[in-house]
């Protein structure tokens, strides 16, 4: 390499270092303000206080889904397997919002602990499953255990 | 090998070895597409629980992911130029800007009409979305400096610049998923037993993916194509073609 | 696994309800892909008319004003691209 490439070759290599430490400092400065919502686990360590509104994350729980009145007002337990939180909500939800599957709810807490929900929506993961294979696992579940899997694609 | 890509870097070698590959680019570009996309709606089986709308993933993951890849060849091209002064990076530089905004724009619309009817909103503020649509404007960016001086040389400096700046965004991108909570969910582990993605709904996926590749690279060659007739418009090779081929286009 | 997955045209088209996402995202899809082929085409068109205007323009002048002449013209041709 001859002396004018080296140099050109430093001023690029500058640039695309410079703008690295750059961005990775104010990832790092952001931190957790980066993250779209909070965890349950994280609500009990107290990292929220006051009852300012934001976003908590985790896992409807099986089995915890009760619908009120006409069904459009619902209470479930968002949980991350560690802590739980009692959430209420009233309103549309997604097609994909269902028991064993992730949910994002806005909102803020009341002050007997329970999530008071102004939105909610369903995180859907990485896993994908026809109908037909999907009720062929049910059916094979159910054949054993004697009663229906509840939805989620692990068991 | 070498000697191939080094004849590559001359804009004359570029136009002339791409002239006779354009044709078979496209017909099999389209045949991917086609088979991919009728595969994708039609016969891949309904999702167990997203049902039909899972089928717009058919053309949101690739395009998607073909925006950043554009980023990254252009930032790869912009670096190419600024060491060695290869003209043919540049020009496949600026070329690569106006297709890898439009494959942005496209994943940025489709993830949102996907979202919409899984998620249950159009947008979030989330690390995922927000470093995506972060990308779209580093392409215009990157455009908008390139267009906004009179000397191809300055305009082709800054717009180098930015784009070597700019590509840090896009492992973020990749990683966001993993480094914070979002709503966007990773990407599935393929072939796993008990898989995350069976075959019969990742197939088509593998054909629409090859499509939107070959079609990037197809719509950059025409563009570069154009670009090297004009900055080579005194040479004696396009006098001479524009005389044969090219007189009466 | 080839199996047709709608039972009629209607269901098909339906998308399971989903008529209006999926269809719309495949329709800005088909419209890039579109473009992608159409502006070249035009662009190439655009690029050769102008090559040639410039062609016939030459061989009437002596070498020092074609060389003159041609640099003011690629200025105005930048002026006129931007």
């Amino acid at each position: 390499m001859n002396q004018v490439r080296k140099q050109k070759f430093l001023i690029v290599g500058s640039i695309l270092a410079g703008s690295i430490v750059t961005v990775g400092l104010l990832l790092v400065a952001f931190d957790k303000g980066l993250n779209a919502f909070i965890t349950p686990t994280e609500i009990a360590e107290g990292k929220v206080n006051g009852s300012h509104n934001f976003r908590i994350g985790g896992m409807v729980k099986k089995g915890s889904l009760v619908r009120k009145g006409t069904g459009t007002q619902i209470e479930f337990i968002a949980t991350d397997f560690n802590e739980d939180i009692p959430v209420v909500y009233t309103g549309v939800l997604p097609d994909l919002f269902r028991e064993g599957q992730g949910v994002t709810a806005d909102g803020h807490m009341d002050a007997s602990g329970v999530f008071q929900a102004d939105t909610v929506l369903a995180k859907h993961d990485e896993n994908y499953m026809s109908k037909e294979v999907k009720a062929a696992m049910d059916a094979a579940e159910k054949k054993k255990t004697g009663k229906l899997a509840t939805e989620g694609a692990h068991p | 090998m070498w000697q191939w890509l080094y004849k590559l870097g001359s804009p004359r070698h570029f136009y002339e070895m791409t002239t006779g590959f354009v044709p078979w680019l496209t017909g099999v570009s389209l045949f991917l597409l086609i088979v991919g996309v009728v595969w994708g709606l039609g016969f891949a089986p309904p999702d167990y629980q997203m049902g039909d709308s899972y089928r717009i993933l058919y053309i949101h993951v690739p395009t998607s992911m073909g925006g950043m890849g554009a980023f990254v060849l252009l930032a790869m091209m912009a670096a190419m130029h600024m060491i060695w002064n290869i003209k043919m990076a540049d020009i496949v530089a600026k070329v690569c800007a106006p297709v890898g905004a439009g494959y942005t724009a496209l994943g940025l619309i489709t993830g949102s009409l996907w979202g919409k009817p899984t998620w249950g909103t159009y947008w979030i503020w989330e690390a995922r979305l927000t470093s995506y649509l972060i990308l779209l404007f580093l392409f215009l960016g990157v455009m908008a400096l390139r267009a906004a001086y009179d000397s191809e040389r300055s305009g082709s400096k800054a717009a180098s610049v930015l784009a070597i700046v700019g590509v840090v965004n896009v492992p973020i991108i990749y990683y966001s998923v993993y480094w914070w909570n979002t709503l966007h969910q990773v990407p599935s582990e393929l072939g796993r037993d008990g898989s995350a993605n069976p075959p019969e709904i990742f197939i088509p996926a593998l054909f629409t993916g090859f499509a939107v590749i070959g079609l990037f690279f197809l719509a950059v060659i025409l563009r570069s194509r154009n670009e090297i007739l004009y900055r080579e418009r005194r040479a004696q090779w396009v006098q001479d073609l524009l005389e044969k081929e090219l007189a009466d286009v | 696994m080839f199996e047709f997955r709608f039972a009629s045209l209607g269901d098909f088209l339906a998308m399971g309800g989903h008529a209006g996402f999926v269809w719309g995202s495949y329709l800005a899809f088909a419209l890039v892909v579109v473009w992608n082929f159409w502006q070249p085409r035009m662009e190439r068109r655009r690029v050769v008319r102008l090559l040639h205007a410039r062609q016939d323009r030459q061989p009437q002048q002596s070498a020092i004003s074609v060389a003159i002449h041609s640099q003011q013209g690629a200025q105005q041709q930048q002026g006129e691209a931007d």
